[in-house]
């Protein structure tokens, strides 16, 4: 039998009016341990989605349950302990970090913002799992973009909750941030049964870390299931391929496509193989089976030529890939 | 530092600024064109009959009532200041964004400068009824303006369609007021002039109690908010995810402000420059953005730079005294200006 979820969601709508209705019949449910990636084109309403599954906006029709509670039930202060919501956030006024992180306390304060011991060590215990320990005097002001998300990440984590609510947490950082930020969510996830909901518009990261992915397409209907799934069924290519780009169907991942370029053979196999693949699709050649020109890459480094370009009768060995590249534009342009 | 020390050090500094407000005032109280010693002081607010009449004239009817509208109207626009900055998190924001003072100005400017200048309107007679009527008209214009900001502070969801329709309702009112400079006589221009610079000399009692009544209710309505202001500085949406009611906080940040900038305005007419900087300055001693400690230090400072502006007009020219605002723009703009190059480990 399944646990039974932190978050459910059935047969929502959601959107600013009737009129304007961006989804409709969201049924969903966020286990506990569980890192679910909200995907979508922009516009189709990840972000109202996750302000509608926060309680800070009514939905539609449908209903939202934390554990066995509906939303309805419960007062700001009980939903803001047992979810806590990140947006994107552009701090105003100069703050040191441990009085940010500080801020995600708010709900346990008293009517002053006064808190407690047992705040403070949820502060620390936060900054520490965010990797920003002794960070406690710094000026929030004068954060890289990457840092500044993960104080912000471990304000959001201090409030204590069931549930995480992040908006788009990975723009705006470069790549192996995302990953240490994902790895972060993953394990605070998986240590007490807890639960996030990402939006992002990262699908290399989603499909390396989601436990489940939620789709809303443009017109309001959605699909979910896990990484693996969505590839194979083609939905993550319905989704997101558009007449520049496609998924491919082995590694899920977005590449260019071209159309009507000059055609290529290559024969080979190994790592230089698939790189000689990148590069040609990237300078707007097609791989053909049986194209006049033919490229042959050699398994390894070693030998002066690991590369020979053949059109039609005449065979050159080449030593690079730049100068394979180079050579094809002049004799074969794309 | 840990974290028992920085509370014991903010602790300490508001005791310290505590102390120095005190003995501001007791200058305030003992310096000027008659010297009066601190002793003799002491006796006299203790309403000892033995001590000096001239002294006791000169402390009850010049000096105390001027130093108290000092420290209240300094107070005020402090406090206000950093509710306005923190809600609309703009550093420029002040306590007047929201149109207060152009309200309390038009109907100054409506008594001052009454239309047509017939001497017999029932206007003009108010106006030369002099203080009594200024500060009756400043502050009907100023409840009229605070009205309006309700009104629509009620009515839309934004911050920014607030401070947006302040600002309009300002410009509106100057254009009106231009108007009205353009129609009046050289004297009553003049006489309109001069209150527009501030002034914080012969405000009569009962006025006073006023000015103490509403800047009593005006802090202490923002300093109820204080941790509603503290989630705000993550936003409106974030505030509201911690469980901070936004909606009545902002309410009661746009009236205790409004209210705070109305009865001083009313009372000393539009003083600038404290309301603004004042929050920079606190924020800056206080290395803190946290308002349960921004709040009172911001009180203590605003109160201290209204002295210190108070005594630097006072000091600067004999018997006429500088206006507040001249003081407040020559002095303090370039030492804000210092303290702004200066800070690089906080900027907005």
């Amino acid at each position: 039998m399944l646990p039974s979820p932190l978050l459910s969601a059935r047969n929502l709508a959601i959107g600013f009016s009737p009129k304007q209705t961006l989804a409709r019949d969201l049924s969903l449910d966020l286990l506990p341990g569980e890192i679910i990636f909200l995907l979508g084109r922009n516009g189709v309403g990840k972000s109202t989605l996750l302000r509608t599954l926060a309680g800070l906006r009514a939905p539609l029709s449908g209903t939202i349950s934390y554990g066995s509670q509906e939303i309805e039930s419960l007062s700001a202060k009980a939903k803001a302990k047992y979810r806590a919501v990140l947006f994107p956030t552009q701090l105003k006024s100069p703050t040191r970090v441990r009085e940010l992180v500080s801020l995600g306390r708010l709900p346990y304060a008293d009517w002053s913002g006064q808190i407690s011991r047992h705040d403070q060590e949820e502060i620390d215990r936060s900054l520490l799992a965010v990797g920003c320990g002794d960070w406690n005097d710094r000026w929030v002001d004068q954060l890289s973009d990457g840092e500044k998300q993960r104080v912000l990440l471990a304000k959001t984590i201090a409030q204590g909750t069931s549930i995480l609510l992040l908006d788009e947490p990975t723009a705006f950082i470069d790549l192996p941030q995302r990953m240490e930020l994902a790895k972060v969510l993953k394990r605070w996830a998986r240590q007490a049964g807890r639960g996030v909901i990402l939006s992002t518009h990262d699908l290399d990261l989603a499909m390396a870390t989601a436990d489940q992915i939620w789709i809303l397409e443009s017109g309001g209907s959605w699909t979910s299931g896990i990484p693996e799934e969505l590839a194979m069924s083609g939905t993550l290519g319905r989704v997101f391929e558009s007449p520049e780009a496609t998924i491919d169907r082995a590694t899920g991942r977005l590449i260019w496509c071209q159309t009507g370029g000059p055609t290529v053979t290559v024969i080979g196999h190994g790592p230089w193989h698939d790189w000689t693949i990148r590069a040609l699709i990237r300078a707007g050649y097609q791989i053909h089976d049986r194209s006049e020109v033919v490229i042959r890459v050699g398994s390894s480094l070693e030998g002066a030529s690991p590369w020979s370009l053949s059109i039609g009768l005449q065979t050159e060995d080449i030593r690079s890939l730049a100068e394979l590249l180079r050579v094809l534009n002049q004799k074969h342009p794309a | 530092m840990s974290q028992r020390l920085r509370r014991d050090a903010s602790s300490f500094m508001l005791l310290l600024l505590s102390a120095m407000l005190l003995a501001l005032v007791a200058i305030s109280l003992t310096a000027g064109s008659v010297t009066i010693p601190l002793r003799d002081l002491w006796s006299i607010l203790q309403g000892t009959p033995s001590s000096d009449p001239v002294f006791q004239t000169i402390v009850w009817e010049v000096r105390l009532p001027r130093m108290l509208v000092a420290l209240l109207a300094g107070a005020a626009l402090s406090a206000a200041g950093l509710a306005m900055q923190t809600l609309f998190r703009n550093p420029l924001a002040g306590p007047y964004v929201l149109g207060v003072d152009a309200g309390a100005s038009l109907g100054v400017a409506l008594v001052t400068l009454s239309v047509g200048a017939g001497k017999e309107s029932f206007l003009a007679t108010v106006g030369l009824w002099s203080g009594m009527g200024r500060l009756l008209a400043a502050t009907i214009g100023a409840a009229g303006a605070l009205g309006v900001v309700m009104l629509v502070a009620a009515r839309v969801g934004s911050d920014l369609t607030i401070l947006i329709v302040g600002l309009l309702m300002s410009y509106f009112v100057s254009g009106l007021i231009g108007f009205l400079i353009y129609q009046a006589e050289p004297e009553s221009s003049q006489r309109y002039l001069l209150w527009t610079f501030g002034s914080f000399d012969n405000i009569p009692w009962p006025s006073l109690f006023l000015l103490a009544g509403a800047v009593l209710v005006g802090i202490s309505l923002i300093f109820l908010l204080v941790k509603g202001m503290d989630a705000l500085l993550l936003g409106e949406e974030s505030a509201e995810s911690l469980g901070i009611a936004v909606r009545s906080t902002r309410w009661g940040l746009v009236v205790g402000s409004s209210l705070l900038a109305a009865a001083v305005t009313a009372t000393c007419g539009p003083i600038g420059f404290i309301g603004v900087a004042v929050p920079h300055l606190s924020r800056w001693v206080m290395r803190s953005s946290i308002h349960r400690i921004l709040m009172p230090a911001t009180i203590l400072l605003g109160a201290m730079v209204a002295l210190i502006a108070d005594l630097i007009a006072r000091g600067s020219a004999g018997n006429t005294p500088m206006p507040i605002n001249v003081v407040t723009s020559l002095f303090g703009a370039p030492l804000l200006l210092v303290l702004v190059l200066n800070r690089r480990e906080a900027r907005w």
